[in-house]
């Protein structure tokens, strides 16, 4: 009898903790924005060969986003976005330390960051890229000092100014990205390559022209924070020997001409792995349009992403929630490691060693190469692991976040588009807001699907990609996994 | 002081030489011209345009499902849209945009016969005529459907749109005037890819993308808004093309009559830029396309709810799809159209021309026919007597033993000729910078996407539905299977399909010579 009673009484318990709901409270928003620009001269990143900028054709910025909610069941989310290709984890690892020590209450594992992916922002990662000169350019250490400086000073500000606020959510919709991954006849993909060929089959995956947008209000009413997310990383002006915000600097300057220069706009660029900027056909007519406009191409993207951004806050603004739903699961997700094969190795192998024989016989030669050539040892190595570790496995921190009715959710990679798309269609927010490059171990990765393994080229090759399309279903799974979770609750 | 040296000239000397000098320019600049091969002198433009209502008198069957629906009510008038151009003395072409499923050969035969004879001069091969597809029209295809006595037959509706459509056609003709056009091209989202692929393969039209082993959607969406634009020689602006490359059927469902989201376009169109604008609708490559979302389905239902009721539907409450099937989705749908072609009119209307080149190619080709399998013909030989054997299911489905039957017929040719062909009709037009070329088939996305990329011209518009339809899918599609990319759908297939694209790319070039 007593047994009974303390059976229903634990099963009462568990429903009840089960069933509780997911308490709203109110909001709290604290925003910053600051300038990361480089002193000048400085090696910019994202191509294989090394790139001197003498010139700022716009600031960088990193823009920081606090949201909290108090109490006991209070959460926290610090968010940062910043105009560079890449985040490595060790940088991350720095600016948490630092907003640590200058504010103990903050739970540092709940800061965020993603790259907007400019490649036309300095080098972060310590080693490895590039050799830069070590005189008469900005060093990357003295930069990754001035990073770690500007932007915990920004997050502590925005923390410190914390203060109720709303938020509401909307999507629009903006061609700014189009799939650079194309198909041939004999099956075979190439990235970036040409489409006006007899042999154009098709692109490999597909594009996401949804622009998901969020606004923050101050109590007064005041718009203080942007965030827009676009499934396209911003490398229209990719090549330049510049730094250059590339097109999200005239989306800030727009919008703030617009809302009010004190507004803050974040760069969330969702599953663009397969996405670029740059347009794969028809560029012919799409210039004219633009050359009538009188618009650069970056300003013509900017013109775009505007556009579904009013769209979107004309319909949304006044649907506002200051007291609203709000969790932010942080874990370490172990992504299966795609296998280096003998074949993959042996040809890197054999690269890493011609490249070095090229570098010793003429040192100028790095200039080209000593990107490449780090990038195909690091198969080599990989290759090695694998001999003592058959089945590695990648750790990457993943942000999933339920802020009233919609999901946010971080991945590290450059992740295909469809891997995004999965995610989305499956979730059960309202909207899923998929952020990419949230940190990188190095200089990045791609992270692709299968028919893309298939068919081959750049991006999809061993060596640009750390996880494949097995780790990329994990990644999704999980992701979809916790996002259910928090809709799981009754919701009260 | 310096004296200037006094030089007699000799003027008539001086005057002969000029004209011979001047004599020989002229030649040497017409010789360049003549050998330079991309040189090509467009003619004055003449432009005529009317719209024509073609709603047929109701009760109706309408065409586009599997059953037999009747339409007792018209929600918005169906229309056809006639543009008539005239490179002065050199080509013709007549544009004429239809709200309907498809266009029947024998449709389009009645009207050339029509207009030849009111036109002799004419050149009635050069009539463009497309369908939007709505799904909400008379029924145009014969013997398709049961269709009851007392409700509009398909004879009669055929001969009253012939009618209408070639009066139409003459009239434009006879009212073309002096003009020019311009033409450009924006973006909305209308386009979404409504075959979803699944872990293992397989594919699915309208699949659900929610399910764990769903994978990615199958093709491209194109959301370019393509346009061009007409003015009169006083200016006005009196009839535009808009290239949407997905189909207008978003109430496909509904046993009325309606134009679907061309209705809206047009009315807005003429609300901002005159009652006097002809809108013809050209559906681009879109076989594989809907107008309504995949997924993220509630979150773009509540954007739309938003604009219209200034307040969200309720998330927390909302259990399975959303219907998109609505007057709101179609206001949505069409305010974004209307949006690209404003900013687009806004972008380009300085950018007129008065005397663009006008050439017009209409090959006759045949296509390779997919080729019926015996598992196949069991199949469609097993579906079809399990409708027709059972009466209520062969009045309703009257339309899905049609659709077997044809296979069956197709396998029965196939025994004495293992390769039957298709004949098709394939039209390319060029405007100046532009080509507009068409094809029968609701043609899956990526063919027309590789005629894009693939063309000689600044912008390619594609016009799927120029003739009688049906599903062209990609070699993919046909891999993964289901309505759309099967035996029953396809009268031709991906081996086709390549030819079709590599014939227009061809007939293109020529255009550029």
């Amino acid at each position: 009898m007593r047994e009974g009673y303390i059976k229903t009484i634990v099963l009462t318990c568990f429903c009840l903790l089960v069933m509780s709901p997911i308490m709203a409270s109110q909001l709290y928003i604290g925003a910053r924005t600051v300038d990361i620009t480089p002193k000048l001269p400085v090696a910019v990143t994202g191509q294989f060969h090394l790139r001197i900028a003498e010139v700022a054709e716009t600031p960088l910025v990193a823009t920081v986003m606090v949201l909290e909610t108090k109490g006991e069941d209070g959460e926290q989310a610090i968010m940062v976005s910043c105009d560079v290709l890449y985040i490595p984890k060790d940088l991350i690892g720095l600016v948490r330390q630092q907003v640590k020590k200058q504010i103990p209450e903050i739970d540092e594992t709940k800061i965020f960051f993603n790259a907007t992916h400019t490649h036309t922002a300095p080098v972060l990662a310590l080693e490895g890229e590039y050799l830069i000169p070590k005189s008469g350019v900005t060093q990357v250490k003295d930069y990754r000092n001035f990073f770690v400086e500007k932007v915990s000073a920004a997050i502590v500000e925005a923390w410190k100014e914390r203060a109720p606020g709303s938020v509401a959510w909307g999507m629009g919709y903006a061609v700014a990205g189009y799939n650079r991954r194309i198909v041939y006849a004999d099956g075979t993909s190439g990235m970036s390559s040409k489409t006006n060929l007899r042999e154009f089959r098709s692109f490999e995956g597909s594009e996401d022209h949804n622009v998901n947008t969020l606004f923050l209000w101050d109590e007064k009413g005041k718009l203080i924070s942007i965030v827009v997310g676009v499934a396209s990383p911003s490398q229209e002006v990719e090549g330049r020997h510049a730094v250059n915000a590339d097109y999200w600097h005239p989306v800030r300057e727009g919008l703030k001409a617009k809302y009010g220069k004190e507004v803050n706009i974040l760069g969330w660029a969702a599953a663009a792995g397969d996405i670029t900027p740059h347009m794969r056909y028809r560029k012919a007519a799409d210039d004219r349009m633009r050359n009538l406009r009188n618009l650069s191409r970056t300003e013509e993207l900017a013109r775009r992403i505007i556009l579904a951004v009013d769209e979107s806050y004309d319909a949304v603004a006044s649907e506002r929630h200051s007291v609203l739903e709000f969790r932010h699961h942080v874990e370490e997700l172990s992504l299966p490691e795609r296998w280096v094969t003998e074949k993959n190795y042996l040809e890197a192998k054999a690269f890493v060693q011609n490249a070095k024989e090229q570098i010793a016989e003429d040192p100028k030669a790095a200039d080209a190469l000593y990107r490449m050539m780090n990038w195909q040892e690091r198969t080599v190595k990989r290759y090695e692991k694998q001999l003592e570790n058959p089945k590695p496995l990648y750790p990457m921190d993943l942000h999933v976040i339920r802020l009233g009715d919609i999901a946010i959710c971080t991945n590290e990679f450059e992740l295909f588009s469809d891997f995004g798309m999965r995610i989305m269609a499956r979730s059960k927010a309202l909207q899923t807001f998929v952020i990419q490059l949230a940190g990188s171990s190095d200089w990045g990765s791609y992270l692709p699907t299968q028919r893309a393994v298939n068919g081959g080229a750049y991006s999809a090759v061993i060596h640009s990609n750390i996880v494949g399309p097995e780790g990329g279903q994990v990644l999704v799974d999980r992701t979809v996994e916790l996002i259910d979770q928090l809709w799981d609750k009754e919701v009260k | 002081m310096i004296m200037e040296k006094y030089i007699p000239i000799n003027y008539q000397v001086l005057s002969v030489k000029n004209k011979l000098l001047f004599t020989i320019f002229f030649y040497v600049v017409i010789t360049a011209f003549q050998l330079k091969p991309n040189v090509t002198f467009g003619q004055n433009l003449y432009i005529g345009a009317a719209t024509v209502d073609i709603t047929p008198k109701l009760p109706v069957a309408v065409d586009g499902q599997m059953t037999v629906r009747i339409a007792e009510v018209a929600e918005t008038p169906l229309t056809a849209n006639v543009i008539v151009l005239e490179s002065r003395g050199e080509n013709t072409t007549v544009i004429v945009s239809c709200d309907m499923v498809t266009v029947p050969i024998a449709l389009k035969e009645m009207i050339q016969k029509e207009v030849k004879k009111s036109l002799p001069v004419l050149d009635t091969k050069k009539i463009i005529i497309n369908a939007t597809h709505t799904h909400t029209g008379g029924v145009v295809r014969d013997n398709r459907y049961n269709i009851p006595e007392g409700v509009t037959q398909v004879k009669d509706y055929l001969e009253f749109v012939s009618d209408r459509v070639a009066k139409t056609i003459v009239t434009a003709y006879n009212q073309r005037e002096q003009g020019s056009v311009s033409w450009g091209i924006s973006h909305a989202k209308v386009a979404y890819n409504r075959r979803a692929v699944y872990e293992d393969g397989t594919a699915k039209m309208y699949g659900n993308t929610a399910q764990s082993n769903f994978i990615k959607v199958e093709g491209y969406e194109d959301q370019a808004i393509q346009s061009l634009f007409f003015w009169n020689n006083k200016g006005e602006f009196v009839a535009t093309c808009i290239n949407v490359p997905s189909p207008a059927q978003i109430v496909e469902n509904r046993s009325t009559v309606n134009a679907d989201y061309w209705h809206p376009v047009r009315e807005g169109l003429k609300e901002k830029y005159g009652r006097q604008l002809v809108v013809a609708g050209w559906i681009g490559a879109a076989g594989d396309q809907t107008p309504r979302p995949r997924y993220d389905e509630f979150a773009e239902w509540r954007m739309i709810a938003l604009r219209n009721e200034k307040k969200s539907p309720d998330f927390a409450t909302h259990t399975g799809g959303v219907n998109f099937r609505n007057e709101y989705h179609l206001k949505e749908i069409a305010a974004r159209i209307i949006r690209a072609v404003d900013e687009t009119y806004e972008t380009v209307k300085i950018d007129k021309h008065e005397t663009p080149i006008m050439k017009h190619e209409v090959n006759n080709i045949e296509l390779p026919m997919r080729v019926v399998t015996e598992k196949e013909y069991n199949h469609a030989l097993k579906m079809r007597n399990e409708d027709l054997n059972d009466p209520e299911r062969a009045q309703v489905f009257s339309r899905r033993i049609v659709w077997y039957n044809k296979v069956l017929d197709r396998y029965a040719v196939q025994q004495s000729n293992p390769q039957p062909m298709y004949p098709v009709e394939l039209h390319a037009l060029r405007i100046g910078d532009v080509v507009i070329c068409t094809n029968p088939f609701e043609l899956f996305t990526e063919y027309g996407i590789q005629m894009k990329a693939r063309s000689k011209a600044l912008q390619t518009f594609v016009v799927q539905l120029v003739g009688p339809g049906n599903y062209l899918a990609t070699k993919e599609a046909v891999a993964g299977g289901h309505y759309s990319a099967i035996v029953e759908s396809n009268e031709v297939g991906p081996e086709g399909g390549q030819i079709l694209v590599n014939w227009t790319v061809s007939m293109i070039d020529k255009l550029w010579p």
